[in-house]
C-alpha cells in the first residue's frame, strides 16, 4: 500500500507539462534553417530531404549506372539481407537501390567517380557527420528496437550506427575472437564483431567482469550483452529492455518474481543490491560475500551483528541462507524470518 | 547408449540437410558451412584431499571428481566423442519464390548445452522461427547426502540412524557423526552418497512476425522453458536461526526443481520516418511443479515435541503470473523536436494454497492461540490473494532546435503498488513453536520511483561534443525505513577526437541523495533491555549517499592497423555523511589519538569504493599478422561499521548478563565501545594476449593466454577499548566490552581464483569446401575459498575457545580449536589439512551438510572437426 504517496506524484503528466511546454516555447523560439558549416543534426526534414526527394529530381541515375563500375560491391550486397529487401522494393527509398542510402549520383557519375563525389558515405573517413549518416539508416529503421534511438546513450555520444554494423559485406571474425567467446544462435547478421566482443570494445570493464569465476553463462554463449540491453536505446535504465533492473532479471528467474507473503524489500527493490550480474568473484554473483553483503544492512540488533570469528556458521558454506534459504521471499505462512 | 547417439547424429543431419537437396534452387550459390568432428577432454579436478576418486566408504555412488560435473563443466556440456560444433545454412528462393528464404543453424548438438534455430520467411514480409536452446548448470561435484527421494520433494533418512542419533548424548555425537573417536572409521557422514545437484534448462520459442507493408508488423512469440533438477539448499529445524548441539536441527538438501516457464507476447506497430507505434501484450506464467519440499529430521525419530519436529515442511516458490500491456511511440513534434513514450501497466498475481504452519503435531498455540498448527483452519486465509499492479512510464523530448546542440527532456515513472492483502499470522519458526507465537502481519511493500533527466549535448566538432545535464530521483517507498528521497545529480561528458585517429571520452557524474526520515529513529520496542532498533543504523540502499563516478577512455586507432585504448574509471559512494538523517556528531567510543578509525556518523556500509584501469593493444603488424593484449585492473574497497547487540539475559549467561545498574531498560551493553567495523577489499588482475595469423587466405592460426587473478580480503577489528571496560566483571559495566570470543571481530582468511586459459587454433583451408581445423585448450582454475573449501556434510566438529591448555571445553572426537586464547583478538589454529582454513562451529552440531563445493581443476580439450562448404 502506497499509502504515503501524494496523488500529486503519481501524476507523470502534470510533472511533465512544465517541461513540455518550456521545450515545445523554446524550440519555436530558436527555430531556424541549420547552418551549413556546422557539424549539427539534421532535423527530421533534413532526413527526409536527404534520402527521399521528389521524383522530379534528375540527380538519381539508377542502381544500374553504379554497377557499371562497382559490380564487386553489388555482388555483396544483394546477398545481404538488405539487399534482398531492396531487390523486392516495398516503398519508394528501397526503389532507389545504392542511390537510397549514399544519396543522388548524378555528380559522381559526372566526375567520372571519385570518393569525394559521393554525396553519402559512410565510416570514419567518410566527411559526413555522424548524424548525417545516421540519419540515413534510420530513413527505414525507425521502429522495433530502434524507436528509442533518438536521445540514447549512443546517439547522443555520436555513436554511428556503422560503429557496430557492415552492411555490404560479409564479416570476418578474427578465430581469436570466435575462440575466447561464444554468442548465442542468431540471425543478426552484418554486425562487425559478434557479440561480446563488439561491446567490449568500448566497455572493457565489462571484458573484466565476464572473466570472473562467479557469473552467468555469457562465455558460454548462452547469454549475450543484449539479452538484457537494447544498445540501440530504450526509454529504461541503462538500456534495460524491461522497465527496470528487477523485470529484467525476473523475466528468466521467474520464481522470484512474487508476490510473495513475507517480502524482502530490498530484493523486489532492486536485485543489483545485493548482486553484480556481470561478473563477480563471490558465490552467487553476490557484491560481496555472506554474511558481509547481510550485515551491510543488518546492523539493529542480535546475532546479524556479532562479527564472529571464522568458526560460525554465518560465515562457510551459504553462509546466512544456511538458514534463511528464503532470502527472496517466501510464501509459507511461518516464513516470516524466510526460513520456510 | 552410444549407437543411439550416432544414430539420432545422423538423423538430425539428414533433417538438416534435407532442405539442400529439395529446395534449392540455385546450384552455384553457398548455402553454408558445417563443422564436425571429435572432441576430446582430460584433466583433473583438485584441491580436495580428502576427497579421493573412487572414496566411498561402503556407499554407492562413491566420489568421481571428473570434468563432467566440475567448475569446467558449470554451464556446458564438454563430453569425449563426435561433435557438431556448429551447422550453418541458409537456401534463398526456397519453395520458387524469388525472395523466400531458409536458414538453419545450430550449435552443440546433441549435447546438453545444444542450440538449434530455424527461420523460415520472405525478405521484408515475415518470418516463422522456431528455437530450441538448453543450458546445464552444475553446482557441485562434492555434495553428498544420505537423504533420498521417495515421492516428488520428499526426502526421507535411515530410520535407523534417526534412531542412533536421537539416542546420541551432546557429548557423543560429533565422534558418531564424523566418524572420529571411538567412532573412528564408522561415522555416519562418510556413508553418504555422493549425487551432483545441477539442472538443465530446456527452452522452446517460436516466433511470428509479419509485415503487411514496409511500415506496418505483426508479431507473435511463445516461449515455453523446463527448467528441471536440483540445487543446495539450507534448512534450519529450530525457532531460533542457530542449531546448538542440544536443541536445533539443520539440514542441507537437494532442492527440487520442477518449472514450466510460458511467456506469450504478441503486438503490432506502425511506423515512418516522422512517427511510429507499438502496441503489444507480454504475459508470463510460473508452473512449479513441486511446490513443496518435505523431509525427516535426521536426528529424531520419534518423541515429537513443541521444540523437537520429526519434519520439516517449505513452500517452494509458488505458481505466478504477470501479465504487461506495453504502448510505445514516437513523434516529430515540430521539424526540430521528436517526442518518444511508452506506457506499461502490469499485473503480477500469486494465489498458491498456504500450507499448515507446520508438520509438528505437538504445535497446538496458532491462530487464535487454541488451534493446531497443522491444521489449515488456525490460519487467517487459504490463500495469500497476492496481488501487485506495476506502471512503467517514460517519455522522452528530444530536440535539434539549436545550432549544434542536441537537448533532451526525459522522465521516467516506476510504480510498484502492492495490493496483496493484510493478515495476522502466528509463525512456527523452523517448524518448533514456543509457548506463545507472537502474531505476525504480513506487510506489502511499495515504492514509486520517478526520474528526470535533462541534458544538452553540444557537438562542436566532428565526432566530438560535450554533455552537460541535471537529473533527480524521487522515490517514495511504503514498509521501509526511508520513506522518501530525492537524489539530485550533475552529469558531465566530453567526447574529443582532435584527429580522426585520437578519440577522448571522459564522463563525471555526482549524486547526491537525502532521504527525509528514517523510521527506525523511532525506537518502540524493547527487547531485553535493548531497542529492537538501532538509531542511525542506516540501510545503503535508501541512506544518504554522495556518488561520484568518472571514467575516461583514450583510443588511438591508426589506419585500422593500430589500435591502442586505455581506460580507467572510480565509482565511489559515501554514506558517511554528518548531520541529516545521519547523527550529527562522531558516534565513535573512542576520540582523538584512541581512536581506532575515523569518525563514523551512521552504522552499516560507509564507503563502497571501486577504481579500474587498463589497456588494450590491437596492431596488425603484418597483412598476415595481428596481436592483441589486454590488461586491467580492478580494485574495490567496501567498509562497514557494526555495533554488536545482545539483549539482556535473565539468567546471566547470555548477552550482557543482568543489568543491575537501574532500570531493565538502560540498554545493556548497548555502546558503542562494541563497534566493530569490516572491510571488505577485492583486487583483480586480468591479462590476456595472443596472435592472430592469416597465411594466403589458407592458413589461419591464432594462439592466446589469458589470466584472471583476484584475491579477496574481509578485514574486522573491534573499534572500542578493550582494556578499560574487560569482558568479565564488574558485569554491570555499561560499557561492557563484548567482542571476545565467539563474538570477536577478526580477520578472515584470504580467498584466491585464478583462471588460466591458453589456446591454439588452427585452421586450414584444403580446398574451396574443405577446411580442417584443430583446436587444442588448456584451462586451469585454481580456487581457494575458506567458505567452500573445507566444506564437509558435517561442520560441527570443532571445539569451542578453548580455555585452557589442553582445551578442557572441546568437544569430545574434535580435535580442531577454532581459538587459542580467549583474548580479545584471538589467533586462528589452521587445519592440518586446509591451510588457513579454520571452519566448523560447535553450534552447528545437529546440521547436516551436503559438502557443496567446486573444487579446482585443469582440463585439457582437443577438437579436431572438419568444416564443410556446401
Amino acid at each position: 500500500m502506497l499509502t504515503k504517496i501524494s496523488r500529486a506524484s503519481r501524476s507523470p503528466l502534470l510533472t511533465l507539462l512544465p517541461f513540455l511546454v518550456s521545450f515545445g516555447v523554446a524550440a519555436g523560439l530558436n527555430a531556424r534553417p541549420p547552418a551549413q558549416d556546422a557539424p549539427k543534426p539534421p532535423t527530421e526534414q533534413e532526413k527526409t530531404k536527404a534520402v527521399a526527394p521528389s521524383a522530379a529530381d534528375g540527380d538519381y541515375v539508377g542502381s544500374e549506372t553504379c554497377i557499371t563500375c562497382h559490380q564487386d560491391q553489388d555482388h555483396r550486397f544483394k546477398n545481404t539481407p538488405m539487399g534482398r529487401v531492396m531487390a523486392h522494393p516495398r516503398t519508394p527509398e528501397e526503389a532507389r537501390g545504392c542511390e537510397a542510402c549514399h544519396a543522388p549520383g548524378r555528380a559522381h557519375v559526372e566526375a567520372g567517380g571519385g570518393k569525394e563525389t559521393i554525396p553519402m558515405r559512410f565510416g570514419k573517413e567518410s566527411k559526413n557527420s555522424v548524424a548525417e549518416q545516421n540519419a540515413v539508416c534510420e530513413t527505414c529503421h525507425t521502429r522495433g528496437t530502434h524507436l528509442f534511438w533518438k536521445g540514447s546513450p549512443h546517439e547522443s555520444r555520436g555513436m554511428a550506427c556503422v560503429d557496430c554494423h557492415q552492411v555490404k559485406q560479409v564479416v570476418n571474425v578474427a578465430l581469436s575472437s570466435e575462440g575466447r567467446y561464444n554468442s548465442p544462435l542468431s540471425d543478426v547478421r552484418g554486425l562487425k564483431k559478434s557479440q561480446p566482443e563488439l561491446c567490449l570494445q568500448c566497455h572493457q570493464m565489462r571484458r573484466a567482469q565476464l572473466q570472473r569465476s562467479s557469473h552467468m553463462p555469457y562465455r558460454e554463449g548462452k547469454v549475450t550483452c543484449t539479452s538484457c540491453h537494447n544498445p540501440h536505446g530504450t526509454p529504461n535504465p541503462k538500456q534495460l529492455i524491461q522497465s527496470t533492473t528487477n523485470e529484467n532479471c525476473l523475466s528468466c528467474h521467474t520464481e522470484r518474481r512474487g508476490p510473495f507473503l513475507w517480502e524482502h524489500p530490498p530484493v523486489m527493490e532492486n536485485c543489483a543490491n545485493c548482486h553484480e550480474p556481470h561478473g563477480t568473484s563471490n558465490p552467487q554473483l553476490l557484491k560481496t560475500r555472506m554474511p558481509r553483503v547481510c550485515d551491510s544492512c543488518h546492523v539493529a540488533t542480535r546475532h546479524p551483528t556479532q562479527a564472529q570469528p571464522l568458526g560460525s556458521i554465518k560465515n562457510f558454506n551459504r553462509g546466512c541462507t544456511n538458514c534463511h534459504s528464503a532470502i527472496h521471499g517466501s510464501n509459507h505462512p511461518s516464513g516470516d524470518k524466510f526460513l520456510r | 547408449m552410444k549407437k543411439v547417439h550416432r544414430l539420432a547424429t545422423l538423423a538430425v543431419f539428414a533433417v538438416l540437410l534435407l532442405p539442400a537437396g529439395v529446395l534449392a534452387q540455385d546450384k552455384t550459390e553457398e548455402h553454408g558451412s558445417i563443422d564436425f568432428g571429435l572432441r576430446y577432454a582430460w584433466g583433473d579436478v583438485y584441491g580436495r584431499p580428502d576427497l579421493q576418486t573412487g572414496q566411498c566408504l561402503g556407499c554407492g555412488s562413491p566420489f568421481d571428481p571428473a570434468l563432467k560435473t566440475s567448475k569446467f563443466n558449470e554451464y556446458r556440456d564438454v563430453r569425449n566423442g563426435f561433435y557438431v560444433r556448429r551447422f550453418d545454412a541458409k537456401w534463398e528462393h526456397v519453395l520458387n519464390s524469388k525472395n523466400n528464404y531458409v536458414s538453419l543453424k545450430s550449435q552443440r548438438t546433441l549435447y546438453r548445452d545444444q542450440s538449434y534455430l530455424a527461420t523460415f520467411g520472405e525478405y521484408g514480409k515475415f518470418k516463422l522461427q522456431f528455437r530450441y536452446d538448453e543450458i546445464p548448470h552444475i553446482y557441485s561435484d562434492t555434495a553428498r547426502t544420505l537423504f533420498t527421494e521417495t515421492a516428488p520433494g520428499v526426502w526421507g533418512f535411515p530410520a535407523a540412524i534417526r534412531s542412533a542419533l536421537q539416542a546420541s548424548t551432546p557429548s557423543n555425537l560429533p565422534s558418531l557423526l564424523a566418524g572420529t573417536g571411538a567412532n573412528a572409521g564408522q561415522g555416519i557422514v562418510t556413508d553418504f552418497d555422493f549425487i551432483t545437484p545441477s539442472i538443465i534448462r530446456k527452452a522452446g520459442t517460436a516466433l511470428f512476425s509479419y509485415n503487411p507493408t514496409a511500415k506496418w508488423n505483426l508479431n507473435l512469440l511463445f516461449w515455453r522453458e523446463s527448467e528441471r533438477g536440483t540445487r543446495p539448499l539450507g534448512l534450519i529445524m529450530n525457532p531460533s536461526p542457530s542449531a546448538s548441539a542440544t536443541a536445533g536441527y539443520g539440514v542441507e538438501l537437494p532442492e527440487p526443481i520442477n518449472y514450466f516457464n510460458n511467456r506469450l507476447q504478441f503486438g503490432t506497430e506502425y511506423g515512418n520516418r516522422s512517427r511510429a507505434i507499438q502496441i503489444a501484450y507480454i504475459g508470463s506464467f510460473l508452473q512449479n511443479n513441486t511446490g513443496v519440499l518435505t523431509w525427516d529430521n535426521p536426528f529424531r525419530l520419534t518423541n515429537e515435541t513443541v521444540g523437537n519436529p520429526l519434519t520439516g515442511r517449505m513452500d517452494l516458490y509458488p505458481d505466478n503470473k504477470a501479465q504487461y500491456l506495453s504502448f510505445a511511440g514516437a513523434t516529430n513534434v515540430t521539424k526540430y523536436m521528436r517526442l518518444m513514450g511508452s506506457v506499461s501497466p502490469g499485473w503480477l498475481r500469486q494465489n498458491d494454497a498456504f500450507l499448515p504452519y507446520t508438520t509438528n503435531t505437538a504445535n497446538v498455540t496458532c491462530g487464535d492461540g487454541t488451534q493446531a498448527c497443522t491444521s489449515l483452519s488456525s490460519l487467517p486465509a487459504a490463500s495469500l490473494g497476492g496481488s501487485k499492479q506495476t506502471l512503467a512510464m517514460n517519455f522522452t523530448l528530444v530536440t535539434t532546435a539549436w545550432k549544434s546542440v542536441e537537448a533532451k527532456a526525459a522522465y521516467r515513472h516506476y510504480d510498484y503498488t502492492n495490493n496483496t492483502p493484510v493478515h495476522t499470522f502466528t509463525p512456527v519458526e523452523g517448524d518448533a513453536g514456543g509457548p506463545v507465537l507472537t502474531p505476525t502481519d504480513n506487510t506489502p511493500f511499495s515504492f514509486n520511483r520517478k526520474n528526470l533527466e535533462l541534458t544538452g549535448n553540444w557537438f562542436f566538432a566532428k565526432r566530438s561534443s560535450f554533455k552537460l545535464g541535471y537529473e533527480a530521483e524521487w522515490m517514495d517507498r511504503s514498509q521501509r525505513d526511508a520513506s522518501h528521497s530525492l537524489e539530485n545529480s550533475i552529469v558531465s561528458a566530453l567526447d574529443y577526437s582532435p584527429t580522426k585517429n585520437w578519440l577522448l571520452r571522459l564522463s563525471y557524474r555526482h549524486s547526491d541523495r537525502k532521504p527525509d526520515l528514517y523510521l527506525d529513529d523511532v525506537s518502540e520496542e524493547i527487547s531485553g533491555g535493548i531497542p529492537v532498533d538501532s538509531p542511525f543504523a542506516r540501510r545503503f540502499d535508501e541512506a544518504a549517499r554522495l556518488r561520484d563516478r568518472a571514467d575516461g577512455l583514450i583510443q588511438y586507432n591508426a589506419t585500422d592497423k593500430l589500435t591502442v585504448s586505455a581506460f580507467g574509471g572510480t565509482l565511489q559512494d559515501n554514506y558517511n555523511q554528518p548531520g541529516g538523517s545521519n547523527n550529527a556528531t562522531p558516534l565513535n567510543f573512542l576520540t582523538g589519538t584512541t581512536a581506532a578509525t575515523n569518525p563514523y556518523y551512521l552504522y552499516g556500509v560507509l564507503k563502497d569504493l571501486s577504481y579500474n584501469w587498463g589497456l588494450d593493444l590491437d596492431y596488425a603488424v603484418l597483412a598476415q599478422m595481428t596481436v592483441f593484449a589486454e590488461y586491467s585492473h580492478e580494485r574495490y574497497h567496501k567498509r562497514m561499521i557494526t555495533r554488536y547487540r545482545a539483549p539482556e539475559s535473565t539468567s546471566g549467561t547470555g548477552g550482557c548478563g543482568p543489568n543491575t545498574l537501574g532500570t531493565a531498560n538502560q540498554g545493556a551493553c548497548d555502546t558503542a565501545n562494541n563497534d566493530w567495523e569490516s572491510t571488505s577489499r577485492e583486487l583483480v588482475d586480468i591479462t590476456s594476449a595472443g596472435v592472430d595469423f592469416y597465411f594466403g587466405k589458407k592458413v589461419y592460426l591464432t594462439t592466446y593466454y589469458s589470466l584472471s587473478a583476484v584475491k579477496g580480503n574481509v578485514f574486522s577489528r573491534f573499534l572500542g577499548d578493550p582494556l578499560g571496560h574487560p569482558n568479565q566483571p564488574p558485569a554491570d559495566d555499561p560499557d561492557r566490552f563484548m567482542l571476545v570470543g565467539t563474538n570477536a571481530a577478526v580477520d578472515y582468511p584470504e580467498t584466491v581464483n585464478r583462471t588460466h586459459e591458453v589456446a591454439i587454433i588452427f585452421k586450414y583451408k584444403l580446398t574451396a569446401n574443405l577446411t580442417p581445423r584443430f583446436e587444442y585448450r588448456y584451462q586451469q582454475w585454481d580456487n581457494k575459498d575458506y567458505q567452500t573449501s573445507p566444506m564437509t556434510q558435517y561442520m560441527g566438529c570443532v571445539s569451542p575457545i578453548p580455555n585452557a591448555n589442553p582445551p578442557s571445553n572441546s568437544v569430545p572426537g574434535c580435535t580442531t580449536p577454532v581459538l587459542t586464547s580467549n583474548t580479545p583478538t584471538p589467533v586462528a589454529v589452521p587445519s592440518s589439512f586446509y591451510p588457513y582454513f579454520v571452519v566448523g562451529d560447535t553450534s552447528a552440531a545437529r546440521y547436516l551438510f551436503m559438502g557443496t563445493d567446486q573444487p579446482s581443476y585443469k582440463a585439457h580439450t582437443l577438437l579436431a572437426t572438419l568444416e564443410y562448404r556446401f
